[in-house]
This record gives structure tokens, sequence and C-alpha cells, in this order.
């Protein structure tokens, strides 16, 4: 496995952080060490894995409360028009 | 040549009264940014609770369709970014969804339901110029995805498949399946197979706003890929947006890149697990569903296919019949009630019939009205209209605009005489052979009796009068 | 009537004796704590944030109120910035949340304020909680209070510095491999991180979701596990709360007289004081108690194991900080650009590795290798650790391998996230365990040192912990 500039890059788009050129070099370093060292993880053998319940009977009831705190909800938007939330227009359309 | 293969991809908006993942309100109309919470919002340190109704919801419907209901099943979260999913991700189910391996019996076969999932829905955006407006409203609704085997050969078949799927949704009460207003989204996959059975390149369609559009995409579609291949092209794997306009299928992205979503188990809920007697007691309050009313209504009342089928297209349609039948009996008069001037009215009215004051008690007494001849079945036409707009009592709506029928065999006469001395030369006419003349006599006694007369009294009188001579 | 110094050293119980015989009010005591704040402040840097107006106005609520059966009456707690205090900004000493104004309140916040807690403010940490000495703080350096050129450990280090020199009686951190232990024994005082599930998580902001708990900090144990029985107990709005109504339904066992040491642990090479108060209190121990080495043969998959789950489940929920509901925007031309360049200016380094990694981890075509078998591994050390207490009432551990270091000592990442080589592993199995203080070493820095116990013992680790503080003196 390689962890290289390509990876790196591809991890940087999907999680929607860049690295600055100066720091790029650093990074990569850091992570290949990071990535190496735990990478004696893959070892071991696998076997199933166990999680636990939540049973049915105390889930949730479906019944509605309003929130008491949309006002200030909206005040916590950076940009708002007419009660919607503003936001910049996609590049790549979808 | 080639046989398509279809597949489709159904979201369902459930009708629960809190959002899947918060307590928020749902209903719809709302002003925008109105049902909204810190939760539904992605706010810092908040936290995800399951909906227990959304469950049931999703149990109901998997029973119907006879799927394997899985004990124990988990979230996932989808990990994308897009501005309608505050959280960055989208906490849906993956490896061991709510249920699995189903089928939905359209005419002549069974399309296999591959699983049934719980998810939440994502904001609401509206697209402007330079900026995109966001309504978190409809962000966090419970949704049912449902996905079936590709076994649909035709776009016909998909146009059933999606009707009796509505029918279904809508008679178990868990949403109103309509498309046109977002409660049930559908995207299709179309390939074509070859004479060997080697399946062909899948072609994703999206946009789709109504049963009407998925079956003219799918046509358009099959006929693109099988010109394609005829020409000797290949078909590329792609995802394609349906033009409404133009009924075809233009192309939206290209799939060589597969989107990374990085499942993995939502670390924030635990494993869901449903237990085999609690299951069964959501099977024991399953109501009647389409196919089964359809069967009994055949039986117990000689309706022909196209009227039970008609009774069955909604769970308002079928209860306003059932209640009917238990008051008047002559269930004939009601269908054809239902189906013609009800359902006229309704259309009219844009309104769908739990929306009108109209119920089995007031329809009936109409009924009864006009088979004891105190009103005309023309003026019952009107009490309808009148009752599914007001809700008053058929006894009322008579007192008030005076419309009990004529049917005075006395009044008539004198009624029908004086007419007969006033018209001399029409009545000579009449009686010398020209006899398609009586409807203007039947006019007369309409209009001097303000269309109260009784019809068929109104007839005999009259024809015994004109016919006898002097 | 009492000077400011012995008005600070006072415990829980004795403020509450002295409110209710009336020698003292809330507000005459949260007058002396906010003093104090203001003078020492300068040089600790433990705030970022303190709610003077706020906490005043609160003390004089409360002296009028006289509610003394209130479990906390009066009691002047800190709160590290990661929980949310309605009204208040909640920055997770980040740059991304600056303008974030919290609309609600934590659930532990909602059940010290009905406790009569009074809030003095809130507290710096590693930036969204990733570190182990609030270097990576994105706004101040908080200090150790027994020396300044020293870390106070992270990432609550603003919380169990702020208790140590004397700004807050009590204070609220959170743990996730070690972020309450590890300060609290780099600034000598008490920190307990619950067994998983005990306190809910609504309202902390997440790090790592299946880690993460809130913990007390106190300088004496009465404080810390009466702190702790007024936050626990189950949350409707946290699905991984335990059906623990509270506190009091905990079992109240008895202890067998046995404790573990872990082999592995033992046979790594450690600071030489804290292995000398390490086997100084074993062998204190020993007076009453059997002790005996356990094998933990997966002992080295923990650390990998830990930083790849916490790092995978961070990855996902930083998600959510985009600049587009609330916090800081760098309004861009495109959604894509302002969510990238508001992450990309405001995250920090640590933070913006550990995002890197969680993403690897996850990603198609290494998410069976790392994340996948890091489940694998923490599930199988929670077996080993579970299996050992299944035969002793506690296993004993240091809690750190190092004195507190200085500021800039540990660049390296790695060398960084081997601090938290002792706490990790109770953390992915979710057991409570706590840091007792254990004296100074020659050059005045605290040493403490662990216990753990199995899910659900708080009471015995109450027990144990008194035990070793007040028959052993040390």
């Amino acid at each position: 496995m390689k962890f290289d500039n390509e990876l790196l890059n591809y991890l940087c788009g999907l999680s929607k952080v860049s690295l600055k050129e100066s720091e790029r070099e650093e990074f990569l370093l850091s992570l290949k060490e990071l990535v190496e060292e735990f990478s004696i993880i893959s070892n071991l053998e696998d076997e199933p894995v166990e999680i636990e319940n939540s049973e049915y009977l105390t889930l949730r009831e479906d019944i509605s409360i309003n929130c008491n705190n949309i006002d200030k909800i909206k005040d916590n938007f950076p940009f708002i028009k007419d009660d919607f939330l503003e936001v910049p227009k996609i590049l790549n359309e979808e | 040549m080639f046989r398509p293969v279809i597949g489709l991809e159904i979201h369902i908006q459930l009708l629960t009264k809190s959002k899947m993942f918060c307590s928020c309100p749902t209903n719809y109309g709302a002003s925008p940014n109105s049902n909204i919470c810190e939760v539904c919002l992605g706010y810092p340190g908040t936290l995800p609770t399951i909906n227990k109704e959304a469950v049931k919801m999703g149990i109901m419907l998997a029973l119907s369709l006879n799927c394997k209901i899985n004990n124990v099943s988990s979230f996932y979260r989808k990990n994308y970014f897009y501005p309608d999913l505050p959280k960055g991700y989208q906490i849906t189910q993956f490896d061991l969804p709510l249920s699995e391996n189903g089928l939905l019996s359209i005419e002549g076969k069974d399309i296999r339901i591959r699983r049934i999932h719980l998810e939440e829905d994502s904001a609401k955006l509206i697209h402007g110029e330079d900026e995109i407006l966001v309504d978190f409203n409809r962000c966090g609704i419970p949704l049912i995805e449902l996905v079936t085997e590709p076994d649909i050969t035709s776009p016909e078949e998909a146009g059933e498949f999606l009707e009796k799927l509505k029918e279904i949704v809508d008679f178990l009460g868990i949403s109103s399946g309509k498309m046109e207003e977002g409660a049930l989204r559908c995207d299709v996959n179309v390939s074509l197979k070859n004479v060997e059975g080697n399946f062909g390149t899948k072609v994703e369609i999206k946009n789709l706003n109504s049963f009407k559009a998925v079956v003219k995409a799918i046509k358009f579609e099959i006929d693109r890929q099988n010109n394609l291949l005829d020409k000797g092209e290949s078909v590329l794997s792609e995802t394609r947006a349906f033009n409404e306009k133009n009924e075809t299928t233009i192309l939206m992205r290209s799939k060589e890149t597969l989107n990374d979503y990085r499942y993995f188990p939502e670390p924030d809920l635990l494993l869901l697990s449903v237990k085999n007697d609690e299951i069964e007691k959501i099977r024991t309050t399953l109501p009647e569903l389409p196919h089964n009313a359809y069967m009994r209504l055949i039986e117990n009342f000689s309706l022909s296919n196209e009227e039970a089928k008609l009774l069955t297209s909604s769970k308002d349609i079928l209860s306003f019949f059932d209640g009917c039948t238990k008051l008047y009996k002559d269930y004939k008069t009601i269908v054809n009630w239902i189906s013609s001037e009800i359902l006229k009215n309704l259309n009219k009215m844009n309104k769908s019939l739990k929306d009108v004051p109209l119920n089995p008690e007031n329809f009936t007494k109409m009924l009864t009205l006009i088979n004891e001849g105190k009103i005309s079945g023309k003026i019952g036409k009107t009490i309808l209209e009148e009752m599914m707009l007001t809700g008053k009592e058929p006894d009322d709506i008579i007192k008030e605009k005076g419309l009990f029928q004529l049917s005075d065999s006395d009044a008539l006469e004198s009624i029908i005489e004086e007419i007969i001395a006033n018209n001399p030369k029409e009545v000579s006419i009449y009686r010398s052979g020209k006899k398609n003349l009586f409807g203007f006599f039947m006019g007369e006694a309409m209009k001097k009796t303000n269309g109260k007369a009784n019809p068929q009294l109104l007839k005999e009188i009259m024809l015994e009068k004109l016919e006898k001579n002097g | 009537m009492k000077n400011n110094l012995e008005i600070l050293s006072l415990s829980i119980s004795e403020l509450k004796s002295y409110y209710k015989s009336g020698d003292l009010t809330p507000l005459e005591v949260s007058i002396e704590y906010l003093k104090r704040i203001k003078e020492i402040e300068p040089e600790i840097d433990a705030f970022i944030e303190v709610f003077e107006e706020e906490a005043l106005k609160e003390a004089e609520k409360l002296t009028k109120l006289k509610k003394f059966d209130m479990p906390l009456y009066g009691i002047p707690i800190a709160i590290k910035d990661n929980i949310n205090v309605k009204g208040h900004e909640t920055k997770a000493s980040s740059n991304i949340l600056k303008g974030y104004k919290s609309t609600f309140d934590a659930t532990v916040v909602e059940r010290l304020k009905d406790a009569g807690a009074i809030i003095l403010g809130k507290t710096n940490l590693d930036e969204f909680a990733m570190g182990s000495s609030t270097e990576n703080s994105a706004f101040k350096l908080t200090k150790n209070p027994y020396s300044k050129e020293f870390v106070p450990g992270g990432s609550s280090g603003g919380s169990a510095a702020a208790v140590s020199a004397k700004e807050a009686l009590v204070s609220l951190g959170s743990d996730t491999g070690g972020s309450v232990r590890q300060p609290a024994a780099f600034c000598g005082v008490y920190g307990l991180r619950p067994t998983y599930g005990l306190v809910s998580r609504y309202g902390l902001i997440a790090f790592a979701s299946s880690l993460d708990q809130i913990g007390p900090i106190g300088r004496n144990l009465n404080d810390l596990f009466l702190l702790l029985s007024t936050i626990a107990g189950k949350d409707n709005l946290d699905s991984t709360t335990l059906a623990i109504k509270s506190y009091n339904d905990l079992p109240d066992e008895t202890l067998i007289g046995k404790f573990a040491t872990i082999k592995e642990f033992e046979d790594i090479t450690i600071d030489r004081e804290i292995f000398e108060r390490y086997e100084e209190v074993k062998k204190l121990l020993m007076e009453k108690f059997t002790i005996t080495q356990y094998s933990f043969p997966h002992y080295n998959y923990a650390l990998p194991a830990y930083h790849i789950i916490a790092d995978s489940e961070a990855s996902s929920n930083l998600s959510r900080f985009d600049g587009i509901r609330y916090g800081a925007r760098d309004n861009a031309n495109s959604f894509e650009d302002t969510i990238n360049s508001t992450r990309t200016s405001n995250f920090g380094k640590e933070v913006k590795r550990r995002i890197l990694l969680g993403t690897f981890a996850l990603s198609q075509g290494y998410i069976d290798k790392f994340y996948k078998k890091a489940l694998l591994a923490r599930n199988i050390i929670s077996r080993e650790l579970t299996s050992i207490l299944n035969e002793v009432d506690f296993i004993l551990a240091p809690t750190t391998p190092t004195l507190p270091f200085k500021f800039g000592e540990k660049k390296d990442p790695l060398k960084m996230y081997y601090s938290d080589i002792f706490t990790i592993p109770s953390s992915l199995a979710g057991l409570p365990s706590i840091n007792i203080p254990a004296g100074l070493s020659d050059s005045g820095l605290p040493v403490g040192i662990q216990v753990i116990g199995s899910k659900l013992s708080e009471k015995k680790l109450y027990k144990i912990s008194k035990y070793i503080k007040e028959e052993l003196n040390v």
C-alpha cells in the first residue's frame, strides 16, 4: 500500500480539507508514519463482532414537540433570506 | 432481440407525527424552517433517537410485501457533503437492513423485493441564480427505501408496480404515496439483456415526478439502448435525467467514479432489535390490504373487475363503500354513484374523499329519498354536490331549496291537463303521429313544476292523457 | 469571616454545611472564586470565558432561595468548552466555532443547574478534544499550576488546571482516550472516566462517539463522586446511555480483595519517579490485597485500534463543521469552495491530521484492513480486560508513562499519542477508571496512579480510592 500524494489528494477531496503547499510534505510524512504504525491491526484474524441492542419497546414514542429555540437557531444562520438559509450555489451540479 | 431488465429504487415518505431521529413536527406546508431543532440541523453535541412509529410502519410494509424481517438490524452513516445534508452524513441502513426478500404481485407475475429499510430525508433546496435557499422542514422526515430485483420487463409493469405499491401504502395508512407531492420518489435502473441472457450495462434514470413519467422514461430509454446496440455501439454506465417536455432521458453524469460514502455503523445508535412476538402483534393490527379487499368485493358482491378495482384503489373509497353497504342494500346503485357523480365532483373540487364532509350516513339517506320517490335522481345529483361542499343533511338541503319531488298524481294530472289545453296545435300534431313531440310536453311539465315532477309518474300520466282522445 | 484561601479550600460538604448554618452564602463563595480567577488567570489561562456577571446573578438567586438540600447548592464549577451551555459560545477551542452560540444546555449542564451549581465559566481544551497537552487549542496555552513551563495535560487541561489552581471547586472534562485522567494526573487532582453510557453525551461536542464520556474532576473523592452522582443516569436524548436511572441504582458490591497488574504495562519503560510511586502503592496494597500479574496479550493493538476508531468517527462527526448553518463561514463563490475554505482555514493541524487519517481508515480499499479490523481489535481487548476483571476487583496501573512534559517537547504526533498508552485500553473497553493523585516528584510535579474497575463498579472505585488515599496515605 502506497500512502502517496495521490492518496492524500483523494482524502483531502473526500473530507473537504485542503493542505497548503508548505505543510503538504509534513502531513504526508506524519500520515505515512501513523498509517504504518497502525497497520499492525490488519494482522488480526476475522471473527464476528458483537454490538449491543436497543429494544423496540424502548424506542422514542412518535410525539411531536416544537423546539423553543427556533429563533436562536435562525440567528446562528450566517446568511438568511426570507426565513430560508442562504448558501452559495453548487459548482459541479449533479 | 434484447429483453429489458428494469429495477426500481423507491423512497416513501412516512406519515409519522415526528421526524425519524428527532421530535420535530412533520406537517406538510409549514412555513420555511419552522419544523426544525438542533438535532435535525446537525448542531454540535446533538444525537439521534429512533422513532418507534417509523419502525412499526416499516414492519407493516415489510409484512404486507411478504418480506423476511430481520430481528436485529443496524443503522449506518453514509458520508458526503451537500447543502441538504446538515450533518455531512445521512443516517440510513446498509448491511443488516430492516427487511429483505419479499414480493409484490402485479398482473401475471411477482416482482421480488430485494430490501426495505429506514432512513432520514434531506432538506429541500430551492435553486436560485447565484444562491441556493435551504428549508430544513423536510430534513429528517422518515423514509422507507424499497429496492426491487430487476424483475420488471416492461414500462407498463413498472407503472403497475407503482400503482399497486401506492395502494398498499395508502391502505396501511403509512404514506399518501403521491409522487406529485414528493411522498413517493422513484429512480429506475434500465438495461437490456441479450439472447444468451447476458446482462447489459445499467443506466440510472432520475428526476421522475409521476407514474406516467416513469413509464415514458423507461420506454424512451429502452428504445435508446436498443438503437445503440443495433448500431453496434455500447451502452455507457450513466445517470440520466428525464426531460418532461421532450419525454426523453438526458445525460446527468457518467458513473465511472463511484462515490466513496465510507459507510460505517452509526455509533450514536445501538442495533435495532425487534422480537418475533412484537412483529406478530403488528401483523394482527394490519388493515385489510387492497388485494384482499378486491377478492372480498368480488366474492360478496357480484361486481365487475373494473368496479372492484375502482373501489379498492384507495382506502377512503373502500371504507366509504363498505360503510354504505351496511346502511343501504342496493350496492349496484352505490357503485354507480361512486364511479360517476362522486368521483366527478372530487376531481372538480381537487380533493380526496376523506377531505369532504360526505359520509355513508348522509349519502345513503339521500339514496333512500330517491328510492322513496321524494326526489328525482337529477335532484339527487344537485343535492350530492351541495353535501360534498357543505356537509349539510339531504333533508335540510331539500327543505332550504324546496326540492321535494312532486309525486302527487292529482296535482300532476291537473298540470298536464292545463298544458294539453294550452297547446292544442302540438297536441293534434302529436296525435297525428309525431310521437317525438312527447319531449316537448315533458319539457313543459318540468318547467311548470320547476323540475320537481316525478319523471316516472309524469310520463305515465302524460302518455295516458295524450293517447286518450279528447 | 473566613479568609479567601480558606474558603477556596473548603470541600463541597463543608461548603454546604456552612451554607446551612448561615456562616457562608453562595454569593460570598462565588465572589471569592471569581476574585481568585481574576488574580491567577493571567498565569494559568485555564478559562476560555468567565461568566462573571451570570455567576454572580445565579449566586445571588441561590442565596435568596436557601434551598440547602439541593445536591450541589452554591457549588462553583467550571465546564470544558466542548460542552454546550445555553446562551454562550461553545467553541471546543476551535476557530471554526467562533460565533456559534449554544441554543441549548447539554443534559449534564441541565442537571448541574437543577442541582444548584454555579457555572463559573468554560475551560480551555485541545481543539475538539484532540490532544494530550492542551497545546492544540486555537486560542491559548493553559499552564500547569505546579510549574508554568509544563503542560497541564489534555485534552481537558483547562478543567484540570482550574481545579488544581483553585479557580473552581470542581469541573467537568471529557475523556475519550484519557483526556480526563491524564490532565488530572498532570495537575495533581482526581479525575474519573465513568463507565461508557453512564453519563449522557447529549450536548457534548462529539469527537469519538463510541469512546467519549464526560467525567468529573475534583480535589477530593467525595466531591468527585458527588458530582458524578448528579450527572449520571439514563438520558432519553442519548441512545447510548445505559438503562441506569441514577447513580444510586449502581450495584453496591463488596470487594473480593484482589488486584491485577498488567505484565505488558509493567514491561514498559516509564519515568523513574512514576515507576517508584507505582511500586510503592503496590507494596502498600499487598498488606490487605492479593496482587496478581496478568497478561494482556493484545495490548499492543490498543493504540492503533483506538486511533483508527476515534479518528474514523471523528472524521464523520466533524463533517457538520462547514460554516453553513452556524460558526465561522469563509464565504466563497460556490458551496464546495465555501465549505472547503471554511474547514481548511479554521481547523488546526492536529484536527486535520485526524480527519485525514479517519477518512483514510474508512475509505474504499482500506476500510476492511483498518476500520473493520480496529473494531475487531477492540472486541478482543474488551474481552481480555473483562476476563481479568472477572477474577479481581481492580486493575492497578500508572496513569501516564511520564511526568508532565514541557511545552513544545512532544512535537512528533506518535510520541504525543504515546502519553495515553495506559488510559486507552480501558477507554476501548468502556470501563470506569480513576486517576488518584499520588504525591509529587522530586522536581515538584504531580504523579498519578490509575485504578480500573469493571463496568458499573463506580461505587467500588470510590471505596478503594478512599482506602488508597486515607489508609495508605498516598
